[in-house]
């Protein structure tokens, strides 16, 4: 059954990725990445890693995949008629990066056991545990995060003055 | 329901490949939570279906008319008593509607998107059923006193996943403009993007304050079934008044609810972004939208109000059993239909905003208080 449910959210992670690559429309590619990242929320499921999933639903697939398509609709769907060789290829890309992915991935997963100080596996379910832990141990990069995060919102922010009120107001001058 | 707790512990981990258990009780295991996850979606969707009902009737009271009070099923119309109370609460209207739904001719337009036009309706009705399942609704007590949801899933996030699945709901608006390939589909569901992304941030904040407190009084804060077992004393709308105002007006706007519906708004965009649906894809629209309504009540009445205890200060007892179980789940249902009432008398009492109103009342106005709020509790937690 674990296995089942396993393969059906790897189908339904890979398959997204796949439509992100090959579709024509913008807004097919965004709902290819919602069942992507439907199917990412899926897999922290099945490791009972309840906390991380909803976040991951929550905030990619309800808040940031909902703005993508709402920019998208403002500036238009694009169609673009890629060549077959260039969809080929793209293909071949998506089976060569897999392919690589699949061979690097245990050995990343045993230097990052190795790294790690906990020697008994803790199961981050309860959100209380997740918080404790990135509180603690983890608190330089989650800052680092944040900080660049904050960055970002004031970058937006800047670029998105309206430039016309300035512009105005030098003309009151 | 003690053998589906064992069931639980020793199937679950089966399930998840953890370790192992013998068929047939994996099988009655997942035949028993479809069975509750089927129930609590038949509970959401007989308020969907009686709201419909109670929103004509309400509506007629509120405007001095009858309402819906001639339909009659011939058989059915001729028993006594009940026949004419049937009759003359509307409740045959409401096979009548179903059935026009059903049987109306199912158009598909020809300049339509017909995959996600498809879709749309699937995509909003859906997340609202899985939520169904999330939500407990009671309690019931073990031979060894330990207290369980009513519930068909008990995770303990609870909250976040019914906010985060909840959510999902405005893909259904968003693809139905979309795919529908017409001017004021379109606007409705930009519109409806637009506000449910700024609503949903008043709501989990103002959320986010109880959180807090429960933080202090539990392990898994985030567990709507803890939520409701703390508020057997004092309930949370009486400690945090500013939370529960602000989470349901937020709430009014995430279900679309009259004073916020601008993604349907009928005097200027015909109908929103279902104005090229028809017959029973229509149909799976308007339920959803009334499920939604009958979702966030349960979930506003598990964080604020009581959940399954009759009034503050008082509760049902545990050593009355089966019974106190029976009652506060009676009390929850009769909660939910109280706040649907609410949301039916605010829609026929209050004049729609105008879209720029709806988006600065929520950030200029809801989002500095839900965070001065939830300042305010955590400075209060801290000391």
């Amino acid at each position: 059954m674990a296995d089942f449910s396993y393969y059906i959210f790897c189908a339904m992670l890979l398959g997204g990725a796949l439509v992100v690559l090959l579709s024509r429309g913008y807004v097919n590619a965004a709902m290819g990445m919602l069942c992507s990242m439907l199917g990412a929320a899926g897999l922290m499921v099945l490791m009972q890693c309840y906390f991380l999933a909803f976040v991951m639903v929550s905030v990619y697939a309800g808040s940031v995949l909902v703005l993508f398509v709402f920019v998208v609709m403002l500036i238009g769907d694009v169609k673009e008629n890629s060549s077959i060789w260039r969809k080929i290829g793209i293909v071949g890309l998506w089976v060569v990066l897999g392919a690589f992915v699949g061979w690097v991935s245990p050995m990343l997963s045993q230097a990052a056991a190795g790294l790690s100080k906990t020697t008994e596996v803790v199961f981050l379910s309860q959100a209380k545990n997740y918080g404790l832990v990135l509180m603690t141990e983890f608190m330089l990069p989650f800052q680092i995060a944040g900080a660049l995060l904050l960055a970002a919102m004031i970058g937006v922010m800047v670029v998105a003055k309206n430039p016309s009120r300035k512009k105005a107001r030098r003309e009151l001058v | 329901m003690s053998y589906l707790i064992n069931q639980t512990a020793t199937c679950m981990p089966a399930l998840l490949g953890t370790a192992d258990c013998s068929y047939a009780d994996m099988a009655l295991f997942i035949v028993l939570k479809v069975v509750f996850a089927l129930a609590a979606i038949i509970v959401i969707m007989c308020f969907a279906a009686l709201s419909v009902v109670a929103e004509r009737k309400v509506c007629a009271y509120i405007q001095g008319r009858y309402g819906p009070n001639r339909t009659a099923i011939p058989i059915i119309a001729a028993i006594p008593l009940v026949g004419n109370f049937l009759k003359k609460n509307g409740l045959m209207q409401l096979v009548a509607d179903g059935l026009k739904f059903l049987l109306k001719e199912d158009p598909l337009p020809a300049h339509v998107s017909k995959l996600w036009y498809l879709a749309a309706p699937i995509m909003s009705l859906s997340p609202i059923l899985i939520c169904a399942c999330l939500i407990p609704f009671g309690v019931w007590w073990d031979s060894g006193g330990a207290a369980h949801p009513l519930a068909a899933a008990n995770i303990d996030v609870s909250l976040l996943a019914v906010l985060a699945i909840g959510a999902l709901g405005v893909y259904g608006a968003i693809m139905a403009g979309w795919s529908s390939n017409s001017k004021f589909p379109y606007m409705g569901a930009i519109r409806a993007s637009a506000q449910v992304i700024s609503y949903e941030l008043t709501m989990a904040l103002a959320a986010m304050s109880v959180v807090l407190y429960m933080g202090s009084v539990s392990d898994s804060p985030l567990s709507l079934f803890e939520i409701a077992s703390a508020q057997e004393q004092s309930w949370f709308f009486m400690t945090q008044p500013l939370a529960a105002l602000l989470f349901i007006v937020a709430l009014f706007a995430e279900t679309n609810r009259l004073p916020f519906d601008m993604a349907e708004s009928e005097t200027d965009l015909v109908s929103g972004f279902h104005t090229e649906y028809g017959s029973f894809k229509f149909g799976l629209f308007f339920v959803g939208e009334y499920g939604h309504v009958a979702l966030g009540s349960a979930l506003f009445i598990i964080l604020f109000l009581g959940a399954w205890n009759p009034l503050p200060y008082i509760s049902y007892p545990e050593s009355w059993g089966w019974i106190s179980t029976l009652l506060g789940f009676i009390t929850f249902l009769v909660k939910i239909s109280a706040m649907i009432f609410f949301f039916i008398w605010v829609r026929w009492t209050l004049p729609r905003f105008r879209y720029d109103q709806v988006m600065a009342l929520c950030w200029k106005c809801l989002m500095p208080l839900a965070l001065a709020n939830l300042v305010f509790y955590m400075a209060i937690a801290a000391i």
